[in-house]
Parts: C-alpha cells; structure tokens; sequence
C-alpha cells in the first residue's frame, strides 16, 4: 500500500521529482503492471515498492505481509531491466543466494536452487558464468532467482526491456506461468503495450504521477 | 578528443588521481634517491678532502735545489699555498729531570717555517705550552719526562749536540702521512712513525743544525707541503682523476727535481669506490620501490580497466575507430603520466627538504635520476593504460570487452614453472656470490677506472621477481585447488555464505592474487630494507667498537712500562664499571714483524664486545677459554695461517723482546684458532695469547691499554674525567668520538636520510598496495555488492565477502612477503658483504619498524574495508544507478 509517496532526487534548483505522491493499493494475488513513457516514474514505483528506493515523504508498507518490505527480504523478489547476476558467482550460486542471506543450509539451497533452474529450462546452466549467457537466458535465472524463495510478491523492473520480440514473449510466459504456480502477485512495469495487454490491472505513470487506474 | 579529456577529469578524476599518485610515487622514490646520491657524492668528496692535513708533501730529490721544487710547486695550477718544511734525521734526545737523565733512541728534528701552523691546521694539536717555538711531541715528551719550560738536547750523528727549552707538547695527527716515504709503495712504507719528533721554526733549525745539515745532506729530507685548491668534481671518482692528473703534472714539470706524495688523490681514491658502493647500495635498495610503486599503478590502473573497456567498447559501437579509441586512451595515459611527474617532483623535493635538508636544486641536479622518473612514468602510464586496450582492440570482440570476470587460464609461466626456474637461479646465483672470488666494486689502487659486479644485482632481483610469481601460483593454487579449506576458513566469519565467499574469490583469483602479490613484495621491499639498514648501522657500531677498543680506551705511550697495578687509578674514576688491561708487544713470526695482543682470557670480554665473528675456529668464548685453559695457546691471522701452513695444535716459535735484556727471544706458543678482528688491533695481520703467559715469558707485565666499560655512563664524561686524572701523557679515546671518526667515506655518509626515505616509501608502499590496492578492487565490485544488497544481503553479510577478500590478502600477504623479506635480507647482505666491515655475523632485525610497518598494514587494510563497506552500503539502487 502506497501513502503519498513521493521521491525527488537532487537539491533545490536540480531537484527533480521522480515520484510525486503516488497512493494506491496491490490487491493480493494481483497481475499488475505499470506502464508508462521512459521517464515517467515506473521504475521508480517498482523500485519503492521493493524497499529498494528510499522515499522522500509518504510510505510503503504491505500490511498484509507484515510490514515494510525492507524488512521482507524472500517475501518480495524482485527481477530488473539490467543484467543483475552477479558476475563472480555462477548460475547456481546467483540462484541460492537469496537462499543463502536468509540462513538457509548450502546444501538445502543448492538443491532449492536447481529447481529453481529447472522450472526456467536453465538446469544445464547451472554451472556457467553469467557473462556466458545470453540476454535471455540471464534474464530467466534472475526469475528463477526472485521464485527461489518462493515470495508473495514479484517486482519487476521492465523484465523484457532488453530482449528481442520473441524472447521477451518467451519469458514473460514463464514468468506469468510460474508465479501463477506459487500463487504470488505480480507487478510488472513496461513500456511495451504488448506486455502491458497481458495483465489484467494496470497502473499508468505520467510525469511521475499515478494518472490512471485501469482494469481490462 | 577535448570532450573526451574534459569528461575523463570530471566524471573519472579518482580513477586519474589514483593511478597519477602511483605514478609520483615512484618518480618521487627516483628523484630522491637520486638527489640523495649526488648530495653523498658531494660529501664524500668534501669530507675526503677536508680530512686532509697536507694535499701534496713534495720531496726534493737529493741534490735538487729545495727553493726551485717551491717555485714550482707555488706555480702549479690549483696550488694555494706551499711552503718548504725541513726534516732532519738525528741520534736521540736526551732531557735531564729532576735529576735523572732520559735518552730515546733516533729520531727527527722537524723545521717549520712561519704560518705553517695557520696554513696546515691538521697537522699539529697542541697538548700543553704554547703553540709556536719548539714543540715536543707527546710521545717523546713522555719518554723524557719533559714539560714546556725543559731543556731538551738533540743527539746529532757527528756526536755533537744542540739544546732546545721546549715552549710546548703537541699531538701529530696525521703523523703517519707526515713521516711518509714519498714515492714509496704502500707496503715499503714505514710500520708506524718515529717514537721521537721535535718540531721547531725553520729559522731556530737553521741557526742551530744549519753546519750539521750541511755536512750531512744524506740525514736531511727538504719537502714542499702544499694546499691545493679543493674546488673539485663532486663525484669522488671525478675528482680523482682530475686530482691524480694534476700530481702527474707536477712531476712531469720537476723534471726528475722532486717526488709528489699525493695525500689528496690517495684519500679520494678511497672515496670513489666507496661512492661507487654508494651508488650499487642505493640501486640495490632504491629499485624495487620504483619498480614496486610501478606495479601497484598498474594495478591501480588495471583495476579500472574493466570500466575502460566498457567505455571504450561504447565508444567503439558509437561508430569511433579503433585509431580513435587508442588516442583515446593516450590521452589518459599522457593526463596520468604528466600529473604523476609534476606530483613526484614536488615529493621529491619537499622530501629533500623536509628530509635531506636540501633543495630543489639537489633534486634537480640529479636530473639522470629525473629523467628516468619522467620515462618511467609515461612508460608506466602507457603500458597500464594504452597497452591492454591496444591489445583489446587487436584481439577481442565487443562482447569480450564486457566481461567482468572471465574464465581464467593458467599463464604461461605458470605452466612452465618459470618461477620455480627464477629462485632456482637466485640459489646458484647466491651460491656463485658467496664464494671468495666475489668482490662487488673493484677499485685498483692507483688505476684511474673503477668497476662493479653488475651481476650481484641478478640473485636478488631473482629472487624477487621469482618469490613474487610463486607467491602468485600459490594464491592461485589455494582460490583455485584449495575452495575446500577456504570454505572452511571462512566459515567463522560468513557462516552459510562461506562457499559462496570463496567461490567468489575462487573466480576472481587473479584480482585477489594481484593484490596479495603486490602486498608481499611490498613488504620483503619494506622489511629488506629495514633488515639491511638496521645491520648496516649495527656493523657501524661494531666497527666504532673495534676501533675505540671499549666504552672507553687508555693507551699508554709505546715504551711506557706500566704494571698491572696502575688499573686502580683508572677504577677510581666515576663512571668506570670494568677495566681490562690490554698488553700490546712485537712479535716476530718468521721475518714478519706483527701486533701481539695480550689478554686476560677469563675477564677480556667484560670490558669488551667480542664478537664470534672475530674468529675461526670456535666462538669468542670457546677460544677465550682455551686462551685461559692452555697458556701458551695463540690466535694468529688467517694470512699466517695460510702463509706457514698451520694446523690446529702446531707448536710455533714467536720471538718477542725480552724486558730484562732487551733482547728478542724465542718464546714457544700452540696455535689455537684463528683471531680476524680484535678491539684495537690493527687490520692486517696480527695475534692474541694469554697476557699473563706473554709477562712470564718476556718478564714484563707492562700495560699499554686498558679497556674500560663505562655501563651506560657517557663514554665522553668518563673519558673526559680519565684526561683529568692520568694527565696528557695517556691517550685517551671514547666511542662517540670513534663514531664520527671510523669508517671509510661511506659509512661516514649520514644515511639516517635515506634510511627515513626508503623505509617511508616502503611503508607507504606496504599501505598502499594493501590498502589501495584492495579498496580499488573492492569498489570496482560494489556493483556486485549493491546487487547482493538489493536482493537482501544485510551489511554483516556483505561484510563477509569484503573481510573475507580483506583477511586472504592481508594474511597471505604479510606471510609470504615476511618469508621472502627474510631470504632477501640475507641475499642483501651477503651480496652487499663488501659494504660491512667487519661483516656482520648475524642479522640485525629491527622489530620496532617490522611492528610499526605492521601495523600500519593493517591499519591500511581495516581503512580500506571501512571505506569500501560505506561506500557499498548505500541505497542500493542509487548504487546501481550511478554504476
């Protein structure tokens, strides 16, 4: 739940207003996405919405998972735009880490983490370097990675933003396909109608506003 | 190009700065080493010089006009001052005091002219009396018990005699170069000076001896002593030559009139092997930081390079072409390059101030050195900077050019075990050094060219070089091989990340060995140098020690016949905790007259340091106590040892001189062992027995030294209150005047300044490749770790890959280099043996700069972790966002 959350980056005369008081509400178990010219604040949104974007006034908190999701790491995963494996690790290693910062036993991860891969087609990967992987396949064992703790909710920042046509289609099927498995929500931003078509609630982002509630 | 340049300063000034700070940093450690060396040139030169009492003591030869020989040598260019100086061999002195008559044996009368006092200051110290007119030296007044107002008779060779009032006793300094035998050899030159000397004006010698030196010009030697203008080279070889050439000159002008005892170009030709070992010993020390600060502005530079490559891999797919993106990079290198020089410079010169006590013009005037900075920075700056994107450009692809980690393979000389083949070279080179025949700076007396043994330089720059790639293979062994044991190890401090933290550093092996490398050469650099520097000043001591002889050393003058009873007097003093009486006699062995030193085994080392180095054949104590166990037992000289072909337990026969008969006797001895140093003794050969076996053969239990051991009481006080007490007839000498005083040029050189320049640069060297070096590399990934943060890594846990990549290097890296900093120690200083004299039995390890280096290691790396944990634990996404 957004309270009039706003977020400006920079001071005074360079102060520019990123978020200007957005409120709205996630209903549980939602497909949602953001959508929105470049510059009008999705990433943000998604960002804020992941705790991880500190906000310049107003709140977020998704009561129904018990707080802040600063403080919920494992019940929100979150998937970005950009390459975000980490680049010493391999395949396996970037999938149990969020397993491993929770305290999870290595072996335990390991095996979570594989299925994990598994559910994405990526099992024979597992031991390949990020670098060594295409756009594609990068980008679905960072879904598989966000599924690994099997959250409530998924945050994506412009999932397929970097992909071509047909492996963005690809892998936003997989994703809607396995979060629908585990039963979480799903926040998406895109600038991509054709993405945007495919969820049933969307939120539409203007200039760092939250203009319109839409519902297909 | 502009916007380029003008971007790079704005949004890449840290990056710039970094690798523009290591670049100053080895320009700086050359500009002052090099401003160093000129300036020790320059003093070695002027001290030579100045230490000097007469440049050139030019002798006429027998029937050449003494007044022509002055005209010439007034003449000569660079001559500022020469005056003649008559020496007139006689029969004896004679004094009668209080009644009883003392005769010595020959001696010389010396005439002076007026102002030779004022012009040759070093020659004559008076001791009592005045300081013109007949002045008796110390010694003779001492033989005939005379004091200023006492008549002294000169004995002649025609029987007759001529009396003197003595109006003063002085000292002779520089008696033995004085009493030289001009044109001589060194080895024809006398042993010692004459026991008995009377210096008085030329004008009282003419008036009194002028009959006697006219009918016998065979008993008189006219000498010119002349001042010559010092406004030499400053480098001592230089000097040299310019000096020697003059002397040649001269004897080519008096045509066979006169002989050039050329005192100044003797002691510069001492000073310029000795400025060549200054150089060898700066090159030796100062290298590997310059070399050392170029490999940590590669890595620093290199630590940037994956983001270079990014942008120059944008660069390349905005439509520039490969020409452009090289200039490009050109650019960076010449901005680094010129920073760095400018940056070094302005060190070098504040260090010289700051330090040295020098200026600017010091620096600059060692422009060899400025100009090998300036170089070696563009070549530094090119070859970190423009070499790899050269070759990226050549080799790989845009996709390559993003990569951050890669699959790394193992190096060509890995696979070849070039390191292994490097310290295996070291060994044999150490081996060769290590034999007799090494001599690193040979400078034949006399001959103008001087050389060194470039090749000493190879075993420890093997051994570096070999330590620091095997350093490099076992890193990479234990990230590589090892993942196991490092999970392990770090499970205490990452719990169930630990896998995943070695996994990590397993990946980036090379980034991780690269740093602990550059850790561990940069400490063995560090703890080398301190080693070495710390031995260089305990030998210093050592040899101040054997010189003086103790804390303090009474020498009695030669024919004194003082007992073992006479130590009460010396007791009595405040300050004096032990008194050892040293007897020192003449004894034959063979034709060959040399020093005999006897002591009282038992107790000689209480007053003294002995040192098992002054011996072969058993430690100090172990021959001291069969000295004390075996009477007649003798520690002779290697050179006798070798010369008659002895063996331990061989009977041989000295004769020493008998006090009841005054006649030398044959008096048995066993040799024991082998003496090369001993306190007091001279250099050359030379021997040690039982003093109380030497009083029972030669009935004479007499005296010359007494050691004494003031046991923390200021040597110069105690001496001081000695002088007051025994008069000016005992010689008197401290340990803090011989520490001025010992030495050749070299160690006369004040290295306390480079001593601080070396072992600051190392130490900020140390820091700087722990710490910078780490914290770049650390920051290079801090997009890895605002990731990690992002997907709820808490600061503890990302702590634990930070501390775990921080405890590997700094772990590993004080280890190795600690191993290797001790075998390079001793390579140094068996290399550099030529440098230490005596040499040094054991190694002096400076604990208190090992510690402080230490700690300042440390403390850099904890620094470099707390910089590095703030940095990546902001926001993460505006961590992301600004990478």
């Amino acid at each position: 739940m957004l309270r009039a959350a706003s977020v400006v980056h920079g001071r005074g005369d360079r102060a520019v207003r990123a978020l200007s008081e957005v409120s709205g509400r996630v209903p549980s178990g939602a497909s949602l996405a953001v959508v929105g010219q470049s510059g009008s604040g999705k990433s943000t949104l998604v960002h804020v919405m992941a705790g991880l974007q500190e906000l310049t006034s107003g709140s977020v908190e998704w009561p129904s998972l018990g707080g802040h999701p600063r403080d919920l790491p494992g019940v929100v995963g979150v998937v970005f735009q950009a390459p975000s494996l980490l680049p010493p690790l391999d395949v396996l290693e970037n999938v149990a880490l969020p397993l491993l910062l929770r305290g999870v036993r290595p072996a335990e991860a390991n095996e979570l983490a594989r299925d994990a891969l598994e559910l994405v087609e990526l099992g024979t990967v597992a031991h390949q370097l990020p670098e060594e992987l295409s756009g594609g396949q990068a980008q679905r064992v960072a879904i598989a990675r966000a599924l690994v703790t099997r959250p409530v909710i998924i945050l994506a920042d412009e999932p397929t933003g970097q992909l071509d046509h047909e492996t963005a289609a690809r892998v936003l099927d997989l994703m809607i396909e396995q979060v629908e498995a585990v039963g979480a929500s799903l926040v998406v931003s895109t600038h991509d109608a054709a993405v945007a078509d495919r969820f049933p609630l969307r939120w539409r982002m203007s200039d760092g506003r939250l203009e319109i509630e839409a519902t297909s | 190009m502009r916007t380029w340049l003008a971007g790079l300063l704005r949004r890449r000034w840290g990056r710039l700065a970094a690798a523009a700070v290591g670049v100053a940093m080895a320009v700086a450690l050359l500009a002052s080493l090099g401003g160093f060396l000129a300036t020790s040139r320059a003093t070695m030169t002027a001290r030579a010089t100045s230490s000097v009492a007469v440049d050139w003591q030019v002798q006429a030869t027998p029937g050449a006009a003494p007044d022509a020989v002055l005209t010439t040598v007034t003449n000569a260019p660079g001559t500022t001052a020469a005056l003649s100086v008559t020496f007139v061999q006689v029969s004896g002195f004679t004094a009668t005091i209080g009644g009883t008559t003392q005769t010595t044996g020959s001696g010389v009368v010396l005439g002076l002219p007026d102002g030779y006092r004022a012009q040759f200051p070093a020659t004559i110290r008076s001791l009592t009396g005045a300081a013109d007119g007949v002045l008796v030296a110390q010694q003779t007044a001492a033989n005939l018990h005379v004091a200023p107002g006492d008549l002294v008779d000169v004995l002649l060779a025609d029987g007759t005699a001529a009396s003197f009032p003595v109006d003063g006793v002085v000292e002779l300094p520089s008696a033995d170069s004085l009493f030289q035998r001009v044109g001589a050899p060194p080895q024809s030159q006398p042993i010692a000076p004459p026991d008995n000397v009377v210096l008085v004006p030329q004008t009282v010698l003419d008036a009194s001896l002028g009959t006697f030196m006219q009918a016998r010009p065979d008993l008189v030697i006219h000498q010119v002593h002349a001042a010559r203008s010092h406004d030499l080279p400053t480098d001592p070889a230089a000097a040299y030559v310019n000096e020697a050439g003059q002397a040649n000159n001269l004897e080519v002008d008096l045509a066979g009139a006169g002989l050039v005892g050329d005192n100044l170009g003797a002691t510069l030709d001492a000073a310029r092997s000795d400025a060549l070992y200054a150089q060898v010993l700066f090159l030796f020390l100062g290298l590997p930081g310059a070399v050392l600060a170029g490999l940590l502005t590669a890595a620093v530079a290199g630590s940037g390079a994956v983001r270079r490559r990014r942008e120059h891999a944008l660069l390349r797919t905005r439509g520039a072409t490969a020409a452009r993106v090289l200039q490009a990079a050109m650019v960076e290198a010449v901005v680094v390059a010129v920073v760095g020089t400018l940056l070094g410079l302005g060190t070098a010169a504040l260090v010289a101030r700051l330090v040295l006590g020098t200026s600017m013009g010091a620096v600059l005037g060692a422009w060899p050195w400025v100009v090998a900075g300036g170089v070696s920075s563009l070549v530094i700056a090119t070859a970190t900077v423009v070499v790899p994107v050269r070759r990226a450009l050549r080799e790989s692809t845009v996709h390559d050019d993003r990569l951050v980690v890669g699959r790394e393979s193992r190096p060509a000389w890995m696979r070849w075990y070039v390191d292994l083949g490097l310290l295996a070279l070291a060994g044999l080179t150490f081996w060769i050094t290590g034999r007799g025949s090494y001599k690193l700076v040979l400078a034949p007396e006399g001959v103008p060219t001087i050389s060194v043994s470039y090749w000493a330089f190879l075993g420890p720059a093997l051994l570096w070089i070999g330590s620091g790639l095997l350093c490099w293979r076992l890193v990479d062994l234990l990230l590589n091989r090892g993942r196991r044991a490092l999970t392990l190890a770090l499970t205490p401090l990452a719990g169930p990340l630990a896998g995943t933290v070695a996994s990590s550093l397993g990946r980036q092996r090379r980034v991780v060995a690269r740093a602990v490398v550059l850790l561990a050469l940069a400490v063995s650099f560090g703890a080398s140098t301190a080693t070495f520097n710390a031995t260089y000043r305990q030998q210093a001591e050592v040899d101040a020690r054997l010189t003086a002889g103790a804390d303090v050393t009474v020498t009695q003058p030669p024919g004194a016949a003082v007992g073992l009873d006479s130590a009460s007097a010396i007791t009595a003093v405040p300050g004096v905790q032990k008194v050892e009486p040293l007897q020192h006699r003449y004894a034959y062995v063979g034709n060959d007259l040399q020093d005999l030193y006897g002591v009282r085994p038992s107790t000689v080392a209480s007053a003294t340091s002995l040192q098992d180095a002054y011996f072969r054949g058993g430690t100090a104590d172990e021959l001291m106590a069969r000295l004390a166990a075996q009477p007649d037992a003798v520690l002779v000289s290697e050179e006798t040892v070798h010369d008659f072909q002895l063996v331990s337990g061989d009977r041989i026969t000295l004769r020493l001189q008998d006090a009841e008969t005054q006649q030398y006797v044959p008096v048995e001895f066993t040799y024991t062992g082998v003496v090369k140093e001993f306190p007091t003794a001279p250099t050359d050969s030379f021997l040690v027995a039982n003093g109380a076996y030497i009083a029972q053969q030669t009935h004479s239990d007499a005296v010359q030294t007494y050691l004494i051991d003031t046991s923390g009481a200021s040597p110069s006080t105690v001496a001081d209150r000695l002088r007051q007490t025994l008069g000016t007839t005992v010689k008197i000498t401290d340990i803090s005047t011989a520490r001025t005083s010992v030495g050749s040029s070299l160690t006369s050189v004040d290295l306390g300044g480079i001593t601080k320049i070396e072992i600051g640069f190392s130490l900020l060297l140390a820091a700087a490749a722990g710490g910078l070096v780490l914290a770049l590399g650390l920051t290079e990934r801090r997009r890895t770790y605002a990731l990690a943060s992002a997907l709820g890594a808490r600061r503890r846990q990302i702590a634990a890959f930070i501390v775990g990549e921080a405890a590997l290097v700094g772990i590993a890296g004080l280890a190795l280099g600690g191993l290797v900093g001790a075998a390079l120690s001793q390579m140094l200083v068996k290399v550099l043996t030529g440098v230490f004299d005596p040499p040094p039995a054991s190694l002096a390890v400076p604990y208190a700069s090992l510690g402080l280096g230490l700690g300042l290691v440390v403390s850099a790396l904890c620094a470099a972790v707390a910089v590095v944990l703030r940095v990546v634990t902001r926001p993460p996404i505006a961590e992301l966002r600004r990478l």
